[in-house]
């Protein structure tokens, strides 16, 4: 799915850079260089906004359902996770990078992040600092209150740290979805937020619930 | 850079992060399996998320 995903985006960047943009960043080492450093800064928010709005979470929650972490859950991806991560690097395209550059950025920010995925690696020392890390991403996978919605970054801790969205690692995080969900059933697990999405939209009296159920932050409600 | 260059250059980046990941893998699975905590339901957890 990642594939088709990833050759369906680069086929409509190289389609909107022949359309509208006249000039390209040259694929040099630091054209690739900087076009992972602007795709991992772009990575940032795309998970943020994935936590923070109630349709992407639908399918960012399936990264985020399993109580246990290793590695295999790296590659634990909501079915269309990937239209977001499409849509969210276009405007990379607009300032100058070629959709080689693109898309092979986004490889390299998702490659990253497959080791984080563990409990077998401790602190790394100064590494801390600046990358992120199996310890900060073990927290962004914690439910605990102190873990929620932190550690949003790809491969460099320093967004988190400049956005207020930072949390060290204190104790070992209970992994997971907040509320009670353990199912090992690959159904259930894909599609686990749509059930009760569809029974608040249904109950929605006005547009503006609609809209908020959709676009707003997952738990909200009409009270809020 | 042509585009074969940089597409070499990113797939062994992907490589090596991918044998990194599948070495922790092993290792995790060893140490699963030496204290007794690798379950029917660590591997029905695993099933799940490669299902994705
Ligand atoms: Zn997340």
């Amino acid at each position: 799915m990642e594939t088709v995903l990833l050759t369906t985006g680069y086929a409509l960047y190289y389609i909107i850079a022949e359309a509208t943009v006249s000039w390209s960043i040259p694929l040099t080492w630091w054209g690739l260089g900087a076009a992972v450093l602007v795709a991992d800064f772009i990575y940032y928010w795309e998970h943020r906004i994935a936590h923070e709005m109630r349709l992407l979470w639908t399918q960012h929650a399936v990264h985020h359902s399993s109580r246990d972490m290793n590695i295999v859950t790296a590659v634990r991806f909501g079915p269309l996770e990937g239209v977001w991560a499409v849509i969210v690097h276009i405007p990379m395209l607009f300032m100058g990078f070629s959709p080689e550059a693109i898309i092979g950025a986004q490889i390299v920010v998702l490659a990253y992040q497959t080791w984080l995925h563990t409990e077998l690696i401790g602190k790394l020392g100064p590494l801390e600092l600046v990358l992120n890390t199996p310890s900060h991403h073990r927290v962004h996978h914690g439910c605990d209150d102190i873990y929620l919605d932190k550690n949003y970054a790809g491969i460099l801790i320093i967004w988190d740290r400049m956005f207020g969205t930072f949390q060290e690692e204190i104790e070992t995080p209970r992994y997971g979805l907040k509320r009670e969900f353990d199912s090992q059933n690959p159904f259930t697990v894909w599609f686990s937020e749509l059930p009760e999405l569809y029974q608040n939209l249904r109950g929605a009296k006005s547009g503006y619930e609609i809209r908020m159920y959709l676009f707003g932050p997952p738990g909200w409600t009409p009270n809020d | 850079m042509t585009y074969e260059a940089i597409t070499e250059v990113v797939g062994n980046i992907d490589l090596i992060f991918l044998l990194i990941g599948a070495a922790i893998l092993l290792i995790e699975i060893v140490g699963m399996l030496v204290k007794g905590t690798f379950k029917r339901r660590t591997l029905f957890e695993m099933g799940a998320s490669l299902s994705t």
